[in-house]
């Protein structure tokens, strides 16, 4: 078995420790999480790739910075992502710019699309577009418990620990974020059953 | 190896980042608890105070004054110290939201716990005889305190309505003395009280006392019936007859 693969088989937490011993492991906490955070960015923000990898980068110093301070009560993904919720807000502090939507690619809109009980004859090119336009509307904290629950598949504590959110709060975020898409179809006659 | 890794890689170590000791994570977190916690206990200090008032309000007069019952909770309530308990609580809230973790509990748990403990220790001190200590130390030395916060006082402010209260000022005669009520406005009053009692063993010279009777004019006030301030439920004497 060669190093790396070793190395593949340790826990984050393991890796978190042994980065700890020496910084160049870290190479291999960000290796893992580099396609994933990424594409959250991407997905909550709709900034461009170049964009979102200044903000990636940020959150990986943020994150290497904050090793000691890692909660071992979450899971390092959550404390990972969170770090890089916080980062991609403060990222828009900054430019006092509004996350727009425009990086979202029809996986989300799909998988969206399918929660849904919606009327099977609906066109779903056409579904998918106009919810497109319908995400771009929504603000960015029902957007991201959207995004955390059906395209990262984050369970209701993991969006409770990176949004730092009682799992009440998000149950309702979600609930709402769900009532919104529901209006604004419902405004644009597309017929549906009802919401999951 | 990416390029964004190598990148990161390269920064961290150029400008030298490194992982933050530890004990300063651990530091700010017990200085988030201390805050918390010592918010706590400054807010529960509101607890034996407003337990205080409300046992010593004056609750043998309301019947008359010209309200119901409501309104003369409404009037006495210790709107001061409820402001500050509350002001407490929302600062305990605050720290206790910025702990480690502290996001997990919902607004509803961390309020009803914040109330809960303020409570208990409020009652505590009220036990230990802390409200009064508490009202009167805020009188002696906070200013506006006297007029503002102690909601008795606003109700021995309505000499339209019969209420009078200060201190007596001087003696006049058996029927007659002069009085400073808490606005520092000065008052002549005359009463007509059972013989047996003359004088009234609390009509001295620097004495607290309220009265109930009728407004004559700006400076003068015939009171029907007169008992000590402190303490303030019973030890009325009126005309002619003693409660």
């Amino acid at each position: 078995m060669t190093a790396i693969e070793n190395i593949d088989k340790k826990s984050d937490e393991e890796l978190v420790a042994l980065t700890l011993r020496d910084q160049d492991f870290f190479a291999y906490l960000m290796r893992r999480y580099e396609t994933k955070l990424l594409r959250y960015i991407r997905r909550i923000s709709g900034v461009s790739l170049e964009e979102a990898e200044d903000i990636l980068q940020d959150s990986f110093i943020k994150i290497y910075q904050n090793l000691n301070g890692f909660d071992r009560s979450l899971k390092f993904s959550s404390w990972a992502y969170r770090i890089t919720h916080n980062q991609v807000i403060s990222h828009f502090r900054k430019s006092q710019a509004r996350p727009q939507t425009n990086a979202f690619d029809t996986e989300l809109l799909e998988t969206l699309a399918s929660d849904m009980d919606s009327a099977r004859d609906i066109d779903v090119k056409l579904l998918r577009e106009r919810l497109e336009k319908i995400l771009e509307k929504i603000d960015i904290k029902y957007r991201e418990v959207l995004i955390l629950k059906y395209f990262e598949e984050k369970d209701y504590q993991e969006i409770s620990d990176i949004m730092q959110k009682p799992m009440g709060t998000v149950a309702t975020l979600l609930s709402r974020a769900k009532r919104l898409l529901k209006t604004e179809l419902t405004n644009l006659n597309i017929p549906y059953e009802r919401f999951n | 190896m990416s390029d964004l890794i190598k990148k990161t890689l390269e920064a961290i170590k150029q400008k030298n980042i490194t992982p933050t000791p530890r004990w300063q994570f651990l530091l700010k977190d017990s200085f988030v608890w201390a805050g918390a916690g010592i918010t706590l206990v400054l807010g529960s200090l509101a607890v034996p105070v407003i337990i205080h008032m409300l046992v010593t309000n004056d609750w043998d007069v309301y019947e008359y004054l010209d309200g119901s019952f409501g309104q003369f909770i409404l009037l006495t309530l210790p709107y001061f110290w409820i402001v500050f308990l509350l002001l407490f609580i929302a600062l305990a809230y605050y720290n206790i939201r910025h702990t480690k973790g502290g996001y997990r509990y919902s607004i509803f748990y961390v309020s009803a716990g914040s109330i809960a403990v303020s409570l208990l220790l409020g009652a505590a001190l009220y036990g230990a005889g802390l409200g009064q200590v508490i009202d009167e130390t805020f009188a002696q030395n906070v200013p506006f305190y006297e007029e503002f916060a102690r909601p008795r006082h606003f109700l021995w402010l309505q000499d339209k309505h019969g209420l009078l209260a200060g201190t007596i000022v001087e003696i006049r005669d058996d029927a007659h003395f002069n009085l400073m009520d808490f606005r520092n406005k000065n008052w002549e009053v005359s009463y007509r009280m059972p013989v047996m009692r003359q004088p009234l063993p609390f009509v001295q010279n620097g004495i607290r006392v309220r009265a109930i009777g009728r407004r004559i004019d700006d400076t003068h006030f015939d009171a029907r019936m007169l008992a000590p301030f402190n303490p303030p439920l019973g030890g009325w004497i009126m005309e002619g007859i003693e409660r």
